[in-house]
């Protein structure tokens, strides 16, 4: 076990600095000391040594006795915030009191013991700060494709490490092709919509500019002009988890083309079946780009048997081509493409309704939500 | 979603039919006493018996905690505590702008707010429950309280999703944006980070059922459109014309009434929009309050500030049934509270008073007893 060093300080001289409770703190000579000390698994924890057998081990609160404060201004006691959670074990003569959460590089704690009241013994420790290395990256935005439509309706950021929670729209900028921030393009959620991981973030055009004959749409535009070039920048001022301000700022430029009101149509795909006994992948091109993240969830392969083909999918040509390379050779036979029914393209066009639907104009069909299918052969491969 | 009046109602029609609410209302005893950890913590809404209902977006799952903080208290303290985000994070040991806030619910029957607060900056940040009594702010240890959890399956990629391997670990998360327990259910609002949906899940309590979820079609009036997938954002429950609704505040403000009967599992429901509350605004919450006899829907707002509805309104309404136009305000009238600025989140303290979370102009937060309106 490693005692950390531990600053003490003569309360006793800075008593108008160190008290935020009214009372001058002193610290008492006595035989009570105060340590800071790291387990074998690295968690840390305070330390009392130095209690007296006579001292009333076994109490049944330690909050009375002994607290840790954290200190942001070390000019203050700490006293006036709230102790901070934790855990108390007496054992020996010795109390140790474990943090519930790990101390915070670049903070300072003050650790208090009361002899009785007015009679304290502090010892403060400064953990030291992390140097902290901006080492994280933007690594694609998607749509990936350079021309996108009119009524796009989301963008997928993918980082290098997991990010911060609770910055995204104040570090994502949408500009025009003069250079101007688009004013509120974005659907600003405070449940920022992050993958497990933190490294993908989904971000939505805000749908009230993108709809037809609506009352945003109307009275500042659309989001995006057909013809027009865009940027969607990201700032550096961004930081990963670790509290790192991403490495370098991000920009991804695009032109608009005209709006997408169609939906996919999966028998309009052009499927390239791989031969049998070949790793070849088997490939689907699309008319339009589709959405990517819903790519890798939403198209699947399976046998005659219903079992799945388990292989690696790949998204490439701006979101245009799909393949399944298969972990093991095709077997000749009949295939099924598994399509789910809400696989959307760019805009928000689902497989079994468009993003909109105006009941003005006409009642489409509705689709529930489903899986469809399209069958396949793999022939054996011809010699 | 912040209101319990229907609690009490329901208790009253057992009453009345000679039913003994003690013996129905058990509702903790399936609960056992696990270690439960938390991996994120978003909404949170008491039920009744002390229970609280902590959403938990990134493990999917809905946990009902039996807090015990049942005995009503004579002398409730009023919950005021300045720099509530500063003294969370003293007493979870980091600073101010490594803490998150996501939702506030005050237990009805002792009047302690627990806050859902996230303790680190990322997406995997622990979750901890904070608890206000007055000015006393304390950190729940929730391994000694009895629990049930609830897993929201039926994601719409279950058979896509399910299967072996690294390479198809979902990349999908559901975002809950709110959720409350109403007439012997959890309600559970949510969207998806993939496909733009919004899901409506009624989990009947003690935890029971598929969970799937009832997805809610609203006219629009914003939009002048059937708008399927638009998510709600906060909802309450309330009586119109004497039967159980529950009016749902979407992400681009229309107020939508939905019948609580017709949200079952798989359901294609039509709601009535009521309210269409302007545009480039986003409602926060919601409470329903009783004052001098008459029923009012309080709604916190990102830009338009704390409007004041007649719920008397709401049963009036006709509807919106045309596209809106002109200013961006249509259907039922409502008030906005001046003096109520800066307001993040909102629950009702007691029938005379509510609990809310407001920024001060220096950045931070305070929790503050306001007088209902």
């Amino acid at each position: 076990m490693k005692i950390a060093s531990a600053r003490f300080i003569l309360a006793g001289l800075l008593p108008a600095l160190l008290c935020g409770c009214g009372q001058p703190v002193r610290d008492e000579p006595g035989p009570v000391r105060i340590g800071l000390v790291s387990s074998p698994d690295g968690a840390r924890y305070f330390e009392v040594s130095g209690l007296d057998a006579g001292h009333p081990g076994g109490k049944a609160s330690w909050g009375g006795t002994f607290r840790v404060y954290t200190v942001f201004d070390k000019r203050s006691a700490g006293e006036e915030l709230p102790a901070i959670a934790g855990s108390y074990v007496f054992q020996d003569g010795v109390l140790r009191f474990r943090p519930r959460f790990p101390l915070e590089p670049g903070l300072a704690y003050s650790a208090r013991f009361y002899y009785s009241p007015g009679r304290v013994k502090e010892a403060r420790f400064e953990i030291p700060g992390e140097d902290l290395v901006r080492g994280t990256s933007v690594t694609e935005v998607y749509p990936s494709a350079d021309v996108l439509p009119e009524n796009l309706l989301k963008f997928y950021i993918h980082f290098s490490s997991p990010m911060s929670v609770g910055q995204a729209y104040d570090n994502t900028r949408l500009l025009n092709s003069k250079g101007e921030t688009v004013r509120y393009p974005f659907l600003e959620l405070d449940e920022e919509l992050w993958d497990p991981s933190g490294r993908r973030l989904t971000i939505f055009i805000d749908p009230g500019r993108i709809k037809q004959g609506v009352l945003p749409n109307k009275v500042v535009g659309p989001v995006f002009k057909v013809g027009e070039r865009y940027t969607l920048e990201i700032s550096d001022e961004w930081q990963d988890a670790a509290g790192a301000r991403l490495g370098a700022p991000f920009r991804k430029s695009f032109k608009v083309s005209a709006a997408d009101h169609r939906s996919p149509d999966p028998a309009a795909w052009k499927l390239a079946a791989p031969a049998g006994g070949s790793r070849e992948p088997l490939s689907l091109t699309f008319a339009a780009p589709l959405d990517h993240a819903l790519l890798h969830r939403l198209l699947w392969v399976e046998n005659e048997a219903g079992e799945r083909v388990e292989g690696e999918v790949r998204v490439e040509a701006g979101e245009r081509r799909w393949s399944l390379l298969p972990d093991t050779r095709w077997s000749p036979g009949r295939y099924r493409l598994m399509i789910r029914s809400i696989l959307e393209d760019l805009a928000g066009n689902g497989i079994d309704k468009p993003f909109e639907v105006d009941v003005f104009e006409q009642v489409r069909e509705r689709v529930d939500s489903k899986t469809l299918s399209r069958e396949f052969t793999v022939s054996p491969r011809q010699r | 979603m912040k209101v319990k009046p229907l609690v009490s109602m329901a208790l009253s029609v057992m009453l009345l039919l000679g039913l003994n609410p003690a013996a129905a209302a058990d509702l903790t005893a399936g609960m056992k006493t696990v270690k439960l950890e938390l991996k994120s913590a978003g909404p949170v809404a008491f039920g009744p018996e002390g229970i609280l209902f902590v959403a938990d977006p990134l493990a999917a799952t809905v946990h009902a905690v039996a807090t015990g903080d049942t005995a009503a208290a004579k002398k409730k303290k009023v919950v005021s505590l300045e720099g509530v985000d500063r003294k969370i994070a003293a007493a979870l040991g980091t600073s101010p702008d490594k803490i998150r806030i996501s939702d506030l619910a005050v237990n009805p029957a002792s009047g302690v707010a627990y806050l859902s607060v996230a303790r680190g900056s990322g997406v995997a940040a622990p979750a901890v429950i904070v608890t206000v009594r007055g000015d006393h702010l304390e950190s729940l240890d929730l391994s000694g309280l009895k629990s049930a959890s609830f897993a929201l399956s039926s994601v719409p990629d279950a058979k896509a999703t399910t299967g072996r391997g690294r390479r198809r670990e979902s990349a999908r998360t559901q975002a809950i944006t709110d959720l409350g327990y109403v007439n012997g259910r959890v309600l559970v609002a949510g969207m998806s980070n993939e496909e733009f949906s919004s899901s409506l899940r009624s989990i009947p309590f003690p935890f029971a059922g598929s969970g799937k979820p009832a997805s809610v079609e609203i006219y629009h009036g914003a939009h002048g459109r059937f708008e399927t997938r638009s998510p709600v954002r906060t909802f309450v429950s309330l009586n119109v014309a004497g039967q159980p609704y529950l009016v749902a505040a979407y992400q681009c403000t229309p107020l939508v009434t939905i019948p609580l009967s017709d949200i079952k599992p798989g359901a294609r429901l039509k709601g009535k929009t009521v309210a269409e509350l302007g545009n480039r605004n986003r409602p926060l919450d919601m409470i329903v309050y009783t004052k001098d006899g008459k029923e009012y829907m309080l709604i916190a707002n990102s830009s338009r500030g704390i409007m004041k509805v007649s719920t008397v309104d709401l049963e009036k309404s006709p509807g919106i049934t045309e596209r809106v136009s002109g200013g961006g305000r249509k259907g039922v009238p409502y008030e906005t509270i001046e003096g109520w600025k800066g307001i993040l989140q909102l629950d009702r303290a007691d029938d005379h008073n509510a609990l809310v979370m407001r920024e001060t102009e220096g950045g931070s937060f305070n929790l503050e007893t306001l007088p209902l309106p």
